[in-house]
């Protein structure tokens, strides 16, 4: 008895040991190391599928820190009000799951720590355009998780059979869009997403639009209705009047119904689009076929493209002081050492969290690879080289979630013919800058 | 004999049995003792009271007083901004269109139904009642979301009946943002009348038969009954409900929220959505303390106007009394 305990006890020690080693000879975080060897307990709060299995991964390497499951609060707004309330009465978690546009809102009430100085060390592993959406300055708040570059997701059969040429540009977008529904009167080019104007935002960032900017004073500056704006909005403005881009509500029942029914030929899609999106939404036996290609541009030849969605891992202020260190080394971990990014790529439906790494060693692991059921082509390979295109200096304002609330209900207005486009743009503005003033912002439009 | 409070017995009014002079002070004692006993028989509810009502009423006001960067004393600036809002105060006034339309025609088929089934015509008159008041039981979610599912057309084959009766271009849609406020009180009233209904119901056997058996013999027909005796006689019950539905209906919350999911409402709909949004969704629990006090205030300024504009009517032998002077 005692014998086997000793030996049991040996072997579990030695794995340990190789595992650690193991992993150092991968790519984990061997800078930063756990900070006592006493047990440290790490609240996380995620939507991402499969924590457990990342959990597990990351208590392998760090057995002294013990991560329990998070809780399900819904994602997206509801998620955010559980988190906004949670962190309110000092009950938040320690590491949270927040997306890009969401970070300026909990910086500026002061909820996520700074962890420049336990992270800054990763900075080399992400892009230059993602670390800058998770600093302010010389601190920083959040850890890159996924990030959700461009393209355009579409199906080659559909444009071959009614000889529509790839939309290379918008105005061909328009014409394919134009020539489709008038071949095949059922289907659709591409919907117009009313519920969720953050597409439309990232559809400014691609051309280049910036209509929030932090001066350097600290006051912000609000140019919605900006001349590039406009030009990007009056141009869906134009395909929603012509009926050629319905009106649809996305991640919604009829919107599901909608792709299983084959109304759309394409759609703009992230990088998480093709799994998400199309193929989660189609029956196994469809046969529509899809491929990526890149996002239609606004001149000829050119390689722009922005992102879309994509969340981070930050620390909050309700996290124990002698624990934020730990903390920060999760968030670290679980998205930059290689089995943490193998997990992440892997696709929900198999165990992993289905997500597009932000980190730039996303194409080390084999499942980079992997096919997407009912998408042609290495959809990773081109989303990295999206990746690599996205247009840098986009900042994300501490309104964004009441700028899409005004976006919505403005553009609803818009679509009834209450208003024109640049119309509801300029409510936009008006409203979110006395909104901005009167939540204490110091603004100028 | 007369049984006065705590118990005591007496076979005489009480003055005439306590000594002359003791009996201010024994009335006052009596008094301070009723007042202890009922205080004290009330404590559990005041105590609640003062925890789930007053309490966060007062820290709401005081939230809305403070400014949500800083925390710092603002003063009135939250509601300055409310009162400017016009996203705001076109939801108020979406609420008195809604409330205008769907609490008429709801309070209207309450009544309808109430005095049908109060009429000797009526046969299961207690299967009936519990039939429409059914509605109400169901969870106020659970009901949005089912009607959600009805009336979107992609999932309810129903609602492409008139397009393929060649009556309509297109399957009905009744979430489309034209249509969903009218989508709307057609949920509330399917949730509600039943309700209201059993309410009057209740209100109706209180009508003294008396009354009803001299109308007959005088041959009025039961719709005269129905409509100039017993709808007269709970006039007070129906003010309470209309009062009730106008409370209700500043207060719309579930429906929109819910239909949201499905179809795009809006996250400003009606008031208490941009209170919750404002709060949860912005992180502005402050300017939304300010608007719940607004809204509580226009609930309040609506209510008593409603009774001011129904005062004279509220006592049904009002116009007799004037006749017997």
């Amino acid at each position: 008895m005692k014998r086997t305990r000793s030996a049991v006890a040996l072997a579990g020690a030695a794995l340990a040991v190789t595992a650690m080693l193991g992993t150092a000879m991968l790519g984990s975080p061997a800078a930063v190391s756990a900070s006592t060897n006493a047990k440290t307990t790490i609240t996380w709060w995620t939507w991402t599928s499969n924590p457990k299995t990342v959990i597990a991964n990351f208590e392998k390497a760090y057995p002294n820190i013990s991560v329990p499951v998070p809780p399900v609060y819904g994602s997206g707004s509801t998620f955010y009000a559980k988190l906004t309330t949670a962190v309110a009465g000092g009950t938040g978690p320690c590491v949270t799951q927040v997306e890009y546009s969401e970070l300026p809102q909990y910086i500026a009430a002061h909820d996520l720590v700074n962890i420049a100085q336990y992270v800054s060390s990763y900075r080399k592993d992400f892009p230059a355009w993602v670390w800058q959406q998770v600093s302010q300055g010389s601190a920083v708040y959040a850890v890159p998780e996924d990030i959700g570059p461009i393209g355009l997701m579409y199906q080659p059969a559909v444009l071959k059979k009614y000889n529509l040429p790839v939309p290379a540009t918008w105005s061909q977008f328009a014409s394919d869009a134009a020539a489709l529904h008038k071949a095949n009167p059922s289907m659709y080019l591409e919907p117009f997403v009313l519920n969720d104007p953050s597409i439309l935002e990232s559809l400014w960032w691609q051309a280049g639009a910036r209509p929030f900017q932090l001066l350097s004073n600290g006051t912000w500056k609000i140019d919605v209705a900006g001349t590039i704006e406009q030009q990007v909005t009056n141009f869906w403005a134009k395909l929603v009047k012509q009926g050629l881009a319905p009106v649809d509500n996305d991640f919604t029942t009829d919107w599901t119904h909608h792709i299983a029914q084959d109304k759309y030929a394409a759609m703009v899609g992230a990088a998480w689009g093709p799994d998400y999106v199309i193929s989660s939404n189609l029956a196994s036996n469809s046969t529509e076929e899809w491929a990526v290609t890149q996002l239609p541009q606004w001149t000829a030849g050119a390689h722009a493209t922005a992102n879309w969605g994509g969340s981070t891992n930050a620390v909050t202020k309700d996290c124990p002081s002698q624990d934020v260190k730990d903390a920060a080394l999760f968030a670290a971990y679980i998205n930059t050492s290689k089995s943490g990014i193998a997990i992440d790529e892997e696709p929900g439906t198999q165990g992993g969290r289905g997500l597009f790494p932000a980190a730039s060693a996303r194409a080390s692991v084999p499942q980079f690879k992997a096919s997407v059921p009912h998408f042609s082509g290495n959809i990773n390979a081109l989303y990295s080289q999206y990746a690599a295109q996205v247009v840098t200096n986009w900042v994300w304002s501490p309104f964004d979630a009441e700028f899409r609330s005004f976006m919505s209900t403005e553009l609803a207005s818009a679509i009834a013919g209450k208003q024109t486009w640049s119309q509801a743009l300029q409510s936009v503005e008006s409203q979110l800058v006395s909104y901005a003033k009167s939540a204490g912002y110091s603004v100028e439009s | 004999m007369a049984v006065q409070a705590g118990g005591r017995a007496t076979s005489l009014p009480f003055r005439a049995m306590t000594p002359r002079g003791n009996t201010r002070s024994r009335r006052r004692r009596l008094r301070a003792a009723h007042g202890r006993s009922g205080l004290i028989m009330s404590s559990p509810f005041l105590a609640l009271f003062a925890v789930f009502f007053a309490g966060p009423l007062i820290y709401s006001i005081v939230l809305s007083l403070r400014s949500p960067l800083t925390g710092a004393y603002t003063g009135l600036l939250n509601y300055r901004t409310v009162l400017s809002d016009a996203s705001y105060w076109n939801a108020v006034v979406r609420m008195g269109y809604f409330g205008l339309v769907q609490v008429t025609v709801m309070i209207g088929l309450a009544i309808v139904l109430a005095l049908l089934l109060d009429s000797p015509y009526c046969r299961g008159k207690k299967v009936f009642a519990l039939v429409y008041f059914l509605p109400y039981a169901v969870p106020g979610v659970i009901a949005a979301i089912m009607w959600g599912y009805l009336l979107e057309p992609d999932l309810d084959s129903a609602l492409g009946v008139p397009h393929r009766l060649g009556l309509t271009s297109g399957p009905l849609q009744p979430l489309d943002y034209r249509l969903a406020l009218y989508a709307i009180m057609l949920i509330v009233t399917w949730e509600w009348t039943g309700y209201n209904m059993t309410i009057l119901l209740t209100s109706l056997t209180n009508v003294p038969h008396e009354v009803l058996e001299a109308a007959k013999v005088d041959g009025a027909s039961e719709l005269s009954i129905a409509a100039r005796i017993k709808l007269p006689m709970v006039r007070r019950t129906v003010i309470f409900v209309v009062v009730l539905s106008i409370i209700g209906t500043l207060q719309l919350f579930n429906e929109p929220v819910i239909l949201n999911e499905i179809a795009s409402i809006g996250s400003t709909f009606t008031p208490n959505q941009i209170i919750y949004t404002t709060a949860f969704a912005f992180g502005n629990e402050e300017l939304a303390a300010a608007q719940s006090v607004v809204l509580a205030a226009v609930t309040i300024v609506a209510t008593v106007a409603f009774y001011g504009i129904v005062r004279r009517r509220m006592d049904p032998f009002a116009a007799t009394r004037a006749v017997v002077k």
